[in-house]
């Protein structure tokens, strides 16, 4: 996947001003990190499987896996849809 | 998504939210088949979660109203069902690893921990509509520091 473009939709503005201040950084991080090719491997690139639109992924914002963004692509323009908590607890702590 | 299938949904959001007892009903040492029933309760609550996880998957919702609301609710339910784990943990903790009763507690915090992340998972699958019926702002960037310009941060 090469991605050469950014664009996105008003839920990711939304979603990334309602983050916590320290979570910014980390955020714009990651969505530089979506120009690379490849993407960085620690991103964990997930496609959503099974989702009305094919055309959506999420990377992690965290190592810790507690925050996600999601992206549609567009030929090779990601459209940044969300980013927000991903909030799981472990079966076998 | 049909009509039926959103009422279903509306009507499982209420249960999900009715199901996990008040602190002030939960028994101080509740007997093995009560902490089994209880995690079957929530293993079904989470394969029932998974249904509708995989029906939202492929429908189509437009109306945003109804997304928010099932949002608010499950969000809801969510940090419920989580504050609840961190309590039966608790319980769990005072109990000795030999006893009978510390294996069904552990299965019960498995239970408890599957039905919370497949709530998670569903939300975030209501989340992907929301935004799948947001429109796409004007704007086009090579990096990141200029998206975010143009947003604010």
């Amino acid at each position: 996947m090469k991605i050469t473009s950014l664009q996105r939709k008003a839920k990711f503005d939304k979603d990334f001003k309602a983050l916590p201040v320290d979570l910014q950084v980390p955020v714009k991080t990651a969505v530089a990190d979506l120009l690379k090719d490849p993407i960085p491997a620690s991103r964990r690139l997930h496609h959503l499987t099974g989702f009305k639109n094919p055309k959506v992924y999420t990377i992690d914002v965290l190592p810790n896996h507690a925050y996600k963004l999601s992206f549609e692509v567009d030929g090779e323009a990601a459209i940044l849809r969300r980013v927000t908590a991903h909030k799981t607890i472990d079966r076998n702590p | 998504m049909s009509t039926a299938e959103l009422i279903k949904l509306s009507a499982f959001s209420r249960q999900v939210s009715r199901m996990v007892p008040p602190a002030s009903n939960i028994q101080s040492a509740p007997a093995v088949e009560a902490i089994a029933d209880e995690a079957i309760s929530f293993q079904s609550m989470a394969l029932l979660t998974q249904h509708f996880i995989e029906l939202l998957k492929t429908a189509s919702i437009e109306d945003d109203k109804i997304l928010g609301e099932l949002q608010k609710v499950f969000t809801t339910s969510l940090n419920i069902v989580g504050a609840y784990h961190q309590q039966q943990t608790t319980a769990r903790g005072s109990i000795g690893d030999k006893e009978a009763i510390a294996q069904v507690y552990d299965v019960l915090l498995q239970e408890i921990a599957s039905f919370y992340n497949a709530l998670s998972a569903l939300l975030w699958i209501i989340g992907e509509h929301i935004a799948e019926n947001d429109t796409i702002l004007p704007g086009s960037y090579t990096n990141a520091d200029d998206l975010f310009a143009a947003i604010g941060g």
